[in-house]
């Protein structure tokens, strides 16, 4: 195949040929064969051009993408691909960001654990004192496996329902003597401004209890 | 639908997450699987920040927390990668040099993290003797970052893979400057773990905010530390 000039400054050709002199110097080669591109910055020497797409975005901003076609057609064809795709994407974002929204204010389960070695005192075997949101406490299992008949302890229950207000006794229960089960569950209610659960030693021996509260917290 | 603490990405291997929601008294649980507790000493102040985040306050010259030796054995990383986080906003006039957190005994063995006045944030080891490679007898091995300026509201975080050590502020990577050699394997300690303060307890005390210290037995990637960032920026 000959050399084919398309235009004032475009050649075309296989790649076996070679490629013309005393042309202008800026023209471009393409080896229909290889889809290689060339480029002479002095009219005789040819160098491979690096051929990139400028993609600008509607705020100016832009990237340049490399590549290569074998016509204007087709790279206006994967431009028009490549600008839908971005539609589809900036959409795609929106509904991401919308889910991200309520993903971020869901609670996330957690569950903490301490022991309570009771001393006759009231004393906290759990606390919240100021939730960073509307708190969502679950429950307190209280292990009461070191119980014996010979004890006597009261569990509370207490909330705020103010900012900084005073704590509120919402649910109080003692046991007396021996326990049937192994593990007391203080179900607990939603909350703003402050839930606590105390262990109180009325009678009997220091024992230790261990305390594990389960909530769902942000974040 | 119930998203479980120990399935979000960050938490897979974590060993330690303090995230301070009790707001009062001078106990913080760990709510990560080993539910270990950390005792607050001298009484730091339990601050909200504006959006409602409970945060712990700390005078700068006698106040930090601990976690006995007998509770954070696991916390040594004589081997292996592990990775910290945590959000702090420092203040002048304290210390020179004010720990974050640390497990470690001056120049025998452990790990510290600390800042210095330069605006520098440390990862150090301590090792036993000679036992550091490539500057023979140094008892340190270390890795920092800088410009942890005063007065802001920082979220930090490291990984330590083998000998090198990467630091994220605000869930951006940030350039190391790290020993000859990188950071080694620390020498094991007995020593408590302390947050925001000296190994002996006595110095280099923090002064301001710190929140949610965590520590994790694995390396976090960038997208996980970006992921920490993202969860904690709107509550600062």
């Amino acid at each position: 195949m000959a050399i084919i000039q398309i235009l004032e400054k475009y050649y075309e050709g296989l790649s076996t040929d070679v490629k013309p002199t005393g042309v202008i110097a800026g023209s471009v080669f393409r080896e229909t064969n290889t889809r290689a591109t060339y480029t002479t910055y002095n009219g005789d020497d040819w160098v491979v051009a690096d051929i990139r797409y400028r993609l600008v975005n509607e705020d100016g901003t832009y990237v340049d993408v490399p590549g290569e076609f074998e016509t204007l057609v087709e790279a206006i064809e994967a431009l028009g691909a490549i600008v839908a795709l971005q539609a589809t994407l900036v959409l795609v974002n929106t509904a991401v960001n919308a889910i991200k929204v309520k993903t971020d204010a869901m609670g996330i389960l957690t569950s903490t654990n301490t022991t309570v070695t009771t001393d006759g005192t009231e004393q906290t075997a759990y606390i919240n004192n100021a939730p960073s949101g509307i708190f969502e406490p679950l429950a307190v299992k209280i292990n009461v496996t070191n119980h014996t008949a010979t004890e006597t302890i009261t569990i509370k229950e207490y909330y705020r329902n103010t900012s900084g207000g005073a704590w509120l006794e919402h649910d109080s229960k003692q046991y007396v003597g021996a326990i049937e089960m192994d593990e007391i569950t203080v179900k607990l209610d939603p909350n703003r401004y402050g839930v606590k659960v105390t262990i109180k030693k009325d009678d009997g021996t220091n024992r230790d209890y261990v305390c594990e509260a389960i909530y769902k917290v942000v974040p | 639908m119930t998203i479980h603490y120990d399935d979000i990405g960050i938490n897979e291997d974590i060993l330690l997450d303090l995230p301070m929601t009790e707001g009062i008294g001078t106990i913080l649980h760990d709510v990560a699987t080993p539910a270990r507790l950390v005792t607050l000493v001298a009484a730091p102040t339990w601050t909200a920040l504006a959006s409602g985040l409970m945060t712990l306050n700390f005078d700068g010259a006698t106040q930090y927390g601990q976690c006995l030796n007998a509770n954070c054995a696991d916390l040594k990383f004589t081997a292996g990668d592990y990775s910290i986080l945590c959000a702090f906003n420092w203040a002048s006039g304290g210390d020179d040099s004010a720990i974050i957190m640390g497990r470690y005994q001056l120049d025998v063995g452990g790990w510290e993290l600390y800042l210095y006045t330069t605006g520098a944030l440390t990862l150090r080891h301590h090792h036993a003797g000679t036992l550091v490679p490539l500057v023979t007898g140094n008892p340190r091995s270390a890795a920092y970052s800088m410009g942890w300026a005063y007065n802001t509201n920082w979220v930090m975080g490291l990984s330590r893979v083998g000998s090198d050590v990467v630091m994220y502020r605000n869930g951006e990577p940030l350039t190391m400057f790290a020993s000859v050699g990188g950071v080694i394997d620390p020498e094991a300690t007995t020593y408590d773990l302390v947050i925001g303060a000296r190994f002996t307890k006595d110095d280099n005390f923090i002064k301001n905010m710190l929140y949610r210290p965590r520590i994790i037995g694995a390396a976090l990637t960038a997208a996980q530390h970006k992921t920490a960032y993202e969860l904690i920026k709107g509550w600062l």
